[in-house]
């Protein structure tokens, strides 16, 4: 009987805890595109005026307060790739060593990103490059999705339930 | 006889003080640098700002008439307890703002000469001053992130520069938006 209600006791530790982990981790997946302005003759990035570019990745949304704050992109756990045409820049590149997007009601506000040497640089909601060329970010173009748990959580949770029911039975 | 004399003390009164007023009047017309009026306006965007930076600003560039961009700095010690006392987003003394690598003062004013209503986009440590019609043209400083910008789609040869300047130049461009901005009551 005594040993019944430790297992009982552990499961509801390990239950709540993974409960608890989920509810904290808030990682979600985001993507936000911007259009280009102009491009001079240079043009490093092969792209044409009209052409998108991208920022995408993760990034941890708990510390947001209503879906209002800014993200640090040199953060554990936040992670941001910006496509510029055929470059890909990482937060890692960011002359700060991350990135900030700043968010307001779960809306775009702006995105700061600086590869230092002019190669591209990112502020308010606009973006320029190189010297030849420029563009704006679509406040509206951004979005957030949940990151998907692993199934082997969904497997450990209904392991754990099982093992709670076994246990519930054989009292 | 004494009605004579004290009639001319009267008189010897009245333009005594008259003169006394002309003086003052002439005194306070003429500015050190000779050009009237002064800038009296230069430190109005320090007012009710970190303690301190408005007093010190009047005294360096209103009381010696600094209004111009060029001038060498007469009192340094002024400047330095002006910079001492300067906090995260406050600019640097109004009135020598060096030139920002980004942008000349001809293209600066051409964002608003158009006569349309350009916009300023300010956050803690950046300015942006956007004009978009009849095409984008925005210069940007940053003074945190040390950087600059300067975009004008106007042109035959668009402009676009963006470049990592010093921490000086960089309070200097961000100073020179906050007070292009100040100027157009943005």
């Amino acid at each position: 009987m005594k040993t019944i209600k430790q297992i009982k006791y552990t499961l509801s530790v390990v239950l709540m805890a993974l409960i608890a982990g989920t509810a904290q981790a808030a990682q979600v997946n985001f993507q936000l595109t911007g259009y280009v302005d102009y491009v001079g003759p240079a043009n490093p990035f092969s792209l044409s005026t009209g052409d998108s570019i991208y920022a995408s990745g993760t990034f941890d949304d708990s510390t947001l307060l209503s879906g209002t704050g800014v993200i640090d992109f040199s953060g554990a756990g936040n992670d941001m790739t910006i496509t510029v045409g055929s470059m890909a820049l990482t937060d890692e590149m960011d002359i700060f060593g991350g990135a900030n997007l700043s968010l307001f009601m779960g809306d775009f506000d702006s995105l700061d990103y600086s590869t230092g040497d002019g190669t591209f640089d990112s502020f308010l909601d606009s973006f320029i490059g190189d010297g030849s060329l420029t563009g704006t970010w679509v406040t509206s173009s951004f979005e957030v999705t949940p990151v998907p748990l692993p199934a082997a959580v969904w497997l450990f949770g209904m392991g754990l339930l099982s093992l709670a029911g076994f246990a519930r039975k054989r009292r | 006889m004494r009605f004579n004399k004290k009639l001319f003390s009267m008189l010897w009164a009245f333009g005594l003080a008259a003169l006394l007023v002309m003086l003052s009047k002439t005194a306070i017309a003429n500015t050190t640098d000779g050009v009237v009026p002064a800038n009296e306006g230069v430190c109005d965007s320090l007012h009710g700002g970190t303690p301190g930076l408005y007093g010190l600003c009047v005294a360096y560039c209103e009381a010696q008439d600094l209004d111009s961009v060029d001038k060498e700095p007469p009192n340094t010690r002024i400047l330095d307890n002006y910079r001492k006392k300067m906090q995260d987003g406050d600019p640097d003394m109004p009135c020598i703002q060096a030139p920002c690598p980004c942008w000349s003062s001809e293209e600066l004013a051409s964002i608003t000469g158009d006569g349309v209503v350009a916009a300023c986009t300010a956050t803690s440590s950046s300015v942006r001053l956007t004009d978009f019609a009849p095409a984008t043209r925005f210069a940007y400083a940053d003074s945190t992130r040390t950087r600059c910008a300067y975009v004008d789609l106007n042109t035959a040869t668009p402009v676009v520069r963006n470049q990592s300047i010093s921490a000086d130049d960089a309070q200097s461009c961000v100073s020179a938006l906050n007070t292009a901005c100040s100027n157009l009551g943005l």
